[in-house]
């Protein structure tokens, strides 16, 4: 009775012991060189940069779906199937790295990815190169843009300094932090439940996760298979199998399906299997309402960019 | 000027040289100031950010919820800090190998750290799950568990245990209470075999697993933390720090040494200037020098360093009521001929010096050399008295003291003309000079308007152009006085006298223009004009004539020349021709006379001396002239009636005469009693207006024209 006694003040203290909010609101805007990200949205939307013409970011960074790819895993060219379900582009530019298993330090790096995979876009940046030069309208904005010939390196910042503007600011959350709104009792019992129930350790910062790796099926293990984009994929060191960059949970209403192979349908069952696999135990049904409650607030607006409606093409 | 434009080329390249090394100089430094500077900040504030990041580590590991974004972003400062630095050094890899060899090595440390934190923040994020879910679990299985049976009562306290384990293994970082979690965990794997009931097992198999992770990753954990909290990564910043020291001031050290070479090379540029300077100043000097010179010849007299007439009518205009003394060395041109120029120019020089020190003492009169011999002092006028002791001064000190040159003692006296008349200064104190050079009473003389000669000047002006037209329009022409036998009482000779007729068809006697003649050194001409028409009358008459000849005719080669050829033309009468020579006129060169006379008398013309006795006659060189008439002057015998004295000197002269054989001719015979007085003396011809005034030939009585 003691020991219990003690244990509860612990415990109570513990659970006190809060530094400020761990989720920090999004900016409301966000600085970056509008023509630039202009030039980029055009090459994000391009198709003619993949080897058959029609794959382009956005065909697997769908801006009606969150900036995600509503497929379990991608279709790149020739319909070939990847192996991933995409993350969302949007607020990427918070995660502290990018990929599921963070293998590009930032967005410049991540853009150089999908360009050159077979199973994706399936280019090379002389082919690329050769297109946005001989392309009168491509040649005339680097011009603008940089003052120097179009490239490959600056197609890739082009693309970047358009990512970094696809941010989803004001959502309810957000809101709610800055004082703007009160949520609804819902929200907040989901929010408080978030955080009890240890979401909170990974979900945090600025983007709600995408800020470390943590292990997928810590408690109860998850299946694990070769063609994973885990951290194993790189370190091939046994303790990183199924370790992944922790998802952002901003927008996470918009981006199903969920997990990296797309294998959750909707909230609930990514919910369910995140407290199975993760937490080591089953979260009841009220809990699961609460949450979503909470994960829904966590949808933004639209990246003002997109809503600029930016150049004709 | 191609000269000039170099060395001003040179000089401001070398100025622009010297101030572009000095800004480049202060540049550099204050950049390698600025730069070590910012190096020093940026390995405090990498300290400080270390050790930031180490707090807050150790905060995401106490705080149930935490914000992980706040460690990559420290994390990612520091690396990016580590880069700028690595890039500062980088750019002056030359100074700091050492430096730049441990900060790379310091940046791979810091790299690798990173690494260990995003490990650290996964194994945080687990063992915090279980942290939280086992006594969430046990909470549970004291619901689910019924402690009134053993069994499950032993599961209770097992879990009890289990969560004090944990609670301390987490909180006082201690792996001996894993040790204890290890037992724990084969004890509890040992109850999951036994529990049949599936909510039981499911909640105590979840236990287990939650164990399991915290037992499996706390050790690493444990070790990361540790890791990431120790001193290497400080201690490796500062022994960085320590190279960085070193070698900045190795850098300093350089620049400071670059620093006094630039300074060097400066001196350098400053010397050249200053060399062109110096140069220039020089050659200004040398020209202003030059220019003085030149200034000072313009107004100075090279002889006596004395101002000159230019100087003079400059000084003097600046005066309001400027008073001026002319003084002249009396009888100069004979000091310079006998005893030469040089001794000339030495007395001179004597004078000046003179002046000088006895003008000293007075500032305000100036000392000018206005001519050969002539000095003049300028000063600003006050009173008469002023000027006479001022001249008086002058005359005590050059008079009274003989000078001394090269060995020669001479004595010179100083006449002095002075005036005040501001508008003719220098020619009125002029004309009171001649003046009183003329006066036999006063060696000075102040002007006054009685001495203006300038009507003279004038006179004489007009009289030399009246003459010069006279003679271009054939207007000079000889009237003649008959020279009367006195023992027959008939006309012998006539004597020529020039007239010249004026524009006003006035007749002129020699009084009016033969000092004109003389100035405009035309009397040879006149002469010869006269002798040609007396030749001609001669002629024609066959009667004799007499012909006045000045010595200046004869020393002149050219009217010698004339005179002779007139001879030669009127071969057949020149031997009724008397040359009369001007006695009173001193004969410089009697040879030249004697060699003029020898060529008349070879034509047979006689020789006579003209106005004899008024001068100073040398009678022992007018014998060696071989004369043949003595004309007695006329102010010697116009009163010989009744001037005892003037009988004496006529006898002895009409004695000297008959001694040497030679005529002797009365002038002036004005009077009856003259013309007794000059019988009974034995005269032997006489002229005068009492005998026959001067008339043309036409005129003359018993005058005949023979027919040509």
């Amino acid at each position: 009775m003691k020991y219990t006694l003690l244990f509860i003040l612990l415990i109570g203290g513990a659970l006190h012991l809060s530094a400020d909010e761990p989720i920090q609101p999004i900016p409301k805007t966000i600085p970056y060189d509008h023509k630039k990200a202009e030039l980029g949205r055009l090459l994000f939307m391009d198709p003619m940069l993949s080897s058959d013409g029609t794959v382009s970011c956005h065909s697997c960074h769908d801006f009606d779906h969150g900036g995600a790819d509503p497929r379990p895993v991608s279709i790149g060219v020739h319909g070939k199937p990847g192996n991933v379900n995409a993350p969302t582009v949007f607020n990427s530019y918070f995660n502290f790295r990018q990929f599921w298993n963070g293998r590009a330090k930032d967005l410049k790096d991540q853009a150089n990815g999908p360009l050159h995979n077979p199973v994706e876009m399936d280019m090379i940046p002389k082919e690329i190169e050769t297109y946005i030069s001989k392309n009168g309208y491509y040649n005339r904005l680097f011009r603008e843009v940089f003052h120097s010939e179009p490239s490959y390196p600056k197609a890739l910042e082009a693309i970047a300094e358009f990512e970094k503007a696809l941010i989803t600011p004001n959502c309810r959350f957000d809101r709610y932090m800055r004082g703007e709104i009160e949520l609804s009792a819902m929200e907040k019992k989901g929010y408080r439940l978030f955080k009890t129930l240890g979401c909170i350790t990974c979900h945090n910062g600025i983007n709600v996760g995408g800020n470390s790796y943590q292990k997928f099926g810590l408690i109860f293990p998850y299946v694990w298979r070769a063609e994973n984009p885990d951290r194993y994929a790189i370190t091939h060191d046994p303790k990183d199998k199924n370790v992944y960059k922790v998802p952002t949970l901003r927008n996470i209403a918009l981006t199903a399906p969920y997990f990296h192979d797309g294998s959750a349908k909707s909230l609930e069952e990514s919910l369910r299997k995140m407290g199975h696999h993760n937490l080591g135990f089953e979260l009841e049904e009220e809990e699961i309402t609460a949450l979503k409650a909470f994960l829904n607030a966590l949808t933004g607006e639209k990246p003002a960019i997109l809503r600029e409606g930016g150049r004709k093409r | 000027m191609n000269r000039l434009f170099a060395k001003v080329g040179i000089a401001l390249t070398a100025a622009l040289l010297g101030i572009g090394i000095i800004l480049y100089q202060q540049n550099s430094l204050k950049e390698s100031f600025g730069r070590i500077e910012s190096t020093n900040q940026t390995f405090q504030k990498l300290h400080t950010d270390i050790v930031t990041l180490q707090h807050t580590v150790l905060q995401a590991n106490y705080f149930l919820y935490f914000n992980t974004d706040r460690i990559l972003q420290e994390s990612k400062t520091i690396t990016n800090e580590l880069q700028s630095l690595e890039k500062k050094i980088r750019d002056n890899a030359d100074y700091y190998p050492y430096t730049l060899h441990h900060l790379r090595k310091t940046q791979a440390l810091f790299a690798k750290r990173v690494e260990t934190i995003h490990d650290f923040l996964t194994l945080n994020a687990s063992l915090k799950n279980s942290f939280v879910y086992l006594p969430t679990l046990a909470r549970k299985a004291y619901t689910l568990f019924d402690i009134t049976k053993p069994l499950d009562r032993e599961i209770i306290l097992l879990l009890s245990k289990i969560n004090t384990s944990l609670f301390l293994a987490k909180n006082a970082l201690d792996e001996s209470f894993v040790e204890e979690l290890h037992t724990y965990e084969k004890e509890l794997a040992g109850y999951l075999r036994r529990i049949g009931e599936k909510r039981k097992a499911r909640l105590l198999e979840a236990s287990y697993r939650h164990l399991n992770v915290f037992v499996s990753y706390f050790p690493r954990f444990h070790k990361e933390l540790n890791e990431i909290l120790d001193k290497s990564m400080v201690h490796s910043l500062e022994k960085t720090f320590r190279l960085f020291s070193k070698e900045s001031k190795k850098e300093l050290d350089h620049i400071n040494t670059i620093g006094n070479v630039f300074l060097l090379i400066y001196l350098g540029t400053i010397l050249v200037v200053i060399y062109f300077i110096i140069h220039s100043e020089k050659e200004n000097i040398r020209l202003k020098k030059m220019r003085d010179w030149l200034e000072k010849s313009l107004v100075t007299d090279p002889l006596t360093g004395l101002l000159n007439r230019e100087a003079y009518h400059h000084r003097k205009n600046l005066l309001s009521k400027p008073a001026l003394i002319l003084l002249n060395i009396d009888r100069f041109k004979h000091i310079n001929e006998f005893y030469g120029a040089a001794i000339g120019d030495a007395v001179l020089q004597e004078c000046t010096k003179r002046l000088k020190t006895l003008l000293q003492t007075s500032q305000k009169a100036s000392l000018y050399r206005l001519g050969g011999d002539d000095f003049g002092v300028l000063f600003e006028y006050e009173n008469q008295d002023e000027i006479e002791a001022l001249i008086g001064e002058i005359f005590d000190s050059c008079d009274n003291t003989s000078f001394e040159i090269n060995g020669l003692v001479i004595d010179i006296s100083m006449s002095a003309g002075a005036s005040t008349a501001k508008e003719r200064l220098l020619e009125t104190a002029d004309m009171a000079l001649k003046a009183a050079k003329s006066s036999r009473r006063s060696r000075y003389l102040i002007f006054n308007p009685s001495m203006d000669v300038s009507e003279t000047i004038a006179r004489n002006i007009h009289a030399i152009q009246q003459l010069k037209t006279a003679i271009a329009n054939d207007e000079i022409f000889p009237y003649f006085q008959p020279i009367v036998d006195l023992e027959s009482g008939k006309t012998v000779k006539y004597e020529a006298l020039a007239r010249m007729r004026t524009a006003s068809k006035e007749v002129l006697t020699p009084y009016h223009f033969l000092e004109a003649a003389k100035q405009a050194k035309l009397s040879g001409t006149i002469t010869a004009t006269i002798l040609r028409q007396t030749l001609e009358t001669a002629r024609q008459s066959g009667a004799h004539f007499s012909v006045n000849i000045s010595s200046g005719d004869i020393a002149s080669s050219y009217d010698k020349k004339i005179i002779c050829g007139l001879l030669h033309e009127y071969e057949e009468i020149a031997d009724r021709i008397t040359f009369e020579i001007l006695e009173s006129e001193e004969i410089e060169d009697y040879e030249l006379v004697a060699d003029f006379l020898n060529r008349v008398r070879h034509h047979g013309c006689k020789i006579a001396i003209d106005d004899f006795g008024s001068g100073y006659s040398n009678f022992e060189k007018l014998l060696q002239l071989d004369i043949d008439f003595l004309k007695i002057d006329g102010s010697l015998i116009k009163n010989i009636d009744h001037d005892t004295h003037a009988e004496l000197i006529v006898r002895t002269i009409v004695e000297f005469a008959k001694g040497a054989g030679i005529e002797t001719v009365a002038e002036f015979v004005h009077s009856e009693a003259v013309l007794r007085k000059v019988k009974s003396l034995g005269i032997g011809f006489g002229q005068g207006f009492f005998l026959g005034k001067p008339l043309p030939f036409s005129d003359c009585p018993e005058c005949q024209i023979k027919d040509s």
